[in-house]
């Protein structure tokens, strides 16, 4: 490794990883050894044209930034394939159940239970997605939606099931402190954000 | 060069690498170098900046690379500009004949 590689390592170390900053920290590497052969083509020593070329080269703060968003774009495009093959895949599940159980057994309805599970996947999957895109934490929005899921499913059970007894509110009551808890937190870590205590 | 006049560039840094990149392929020692020459030194761009430009421009799909000929151990990345990157440089073209005649109107004949 010579000095410009090393160099460029260096400046490139909080960088997170991926084949875009390899791929810039080769060219720049290449471009800068070109310069130095230059400036020593020209009559420089070599440690003056390194020096030369290290201090001509400027503030990495703009092409991190850059290099950055770059990942942060990628993955967010990854995150949205992800999702979309999650809503399509969740889709064509529920639809076989719901013609299984239409066609073999119509007179039972049971098909919203493997809905239920198939419907974490989409759900986990979006919320991962959009705590990516819009960087704000995203807990106590899962948590509701799976209280909501949760509150639902039981509801059907126990009103399809056995509706003469009223018994949905004490699951229900136990999953109401998840998201609570969730709230609570937010609130907390808000409140310590803003005294300046951050994460 | 004063440092008002490098802000100025400094905000047309990416129509004037797209019009260097518009002329023929090049790559990034190649623009530093030229940017050099045609200002005769008055004007040198930092590497820094000008790979942040190129991450920008690729990102917009203004501009695409590819690896070229080989130099020092290594393949040169060679920049070529789009369809998008030819249009996005005439509008930033006809934007700066604007902007220049309007200054004009207030800088010029006074000295």
């Amino acid at each position: 490794m010579n000095e410009i590689e090393a160099y460029i390592n260096r400046l490139f170390e909080g960088i997170p990883e991926s084949t875009r900053k390899e791929e810039v920290k080769l060219e720049i590497t290449q471009n800068l050894n070109e310069k130095v052969a230059d400036l020593v083509a020209r009559g420089q020593s070599r440690e003056e044209a390194v020096k030369k070329a290290v201090d001509d080269f400027g503030d990495i703060d703009d092409l991190k930034e850059e290099l950055e968003s770059s990942a942060m774009l990628a993955k967010s495009k990854k995150l949205g394939l992800s999702l979309a093959f999650s809503v399509w895949g969740g889709i064509l599940i529920t639809a076989l159940f719901l013609f299984i159980n239409f066609y073999y057994s119509p007179n039972t309805i049971w098909f919203v239970f493997p809905t239920f599970a198939v419907v974490w996947w989409p759900l986990a999957l979006f919320f991962q997605w959009y705590r990516h895109k819009k960087e704000v934490p995203v807990g106590f929005a899962f948590s509701v939606c799976g209280f909501l899921l949760i509150t639902g499913l039981m509801l059907f059970i126990n009103l399809y099931y056995t509706p003469e007894t009223i018994w949905f509110v004490y699951p229900v009551f136990a999953v109401i402190w998840w998201p609570l808890a969730m709230l609570f937190h937010q609130l907390r870590q808000k409140s310590r954000k803003e005294e300046g205590f951050g994460d | 060069m004063s440092l008002i006049s490098s802000d100025i560039i400094r905000g047309h840094l990416d129509a004037i690498i797209l019009r260097l990149i518009c002329e023929k392929d090049r790559y990034g020692y190649e623009i530093s170098n030229e940017i050099a020459n045609r200002t005769q030194n008055k004007f040198q761009i930092k590497e820094a900046t000008l790979y942040a430009v190129f991450q920008r421009l690729v990102k917009k799909e203004l501009i695409e690379s590819y690896l070229g000929d080989v130099s020092l151990g290594g393949r040169r990345r060679y920049y070529r500009i789009t369809s998008l990157g030819r249009a996005y440089l005439n509008e930033e073209i006809r934007n700066w004949h604007d902007a220049r005649d309007i200054i004009d109107i207030f800088m010029e004949g006074l000295q």
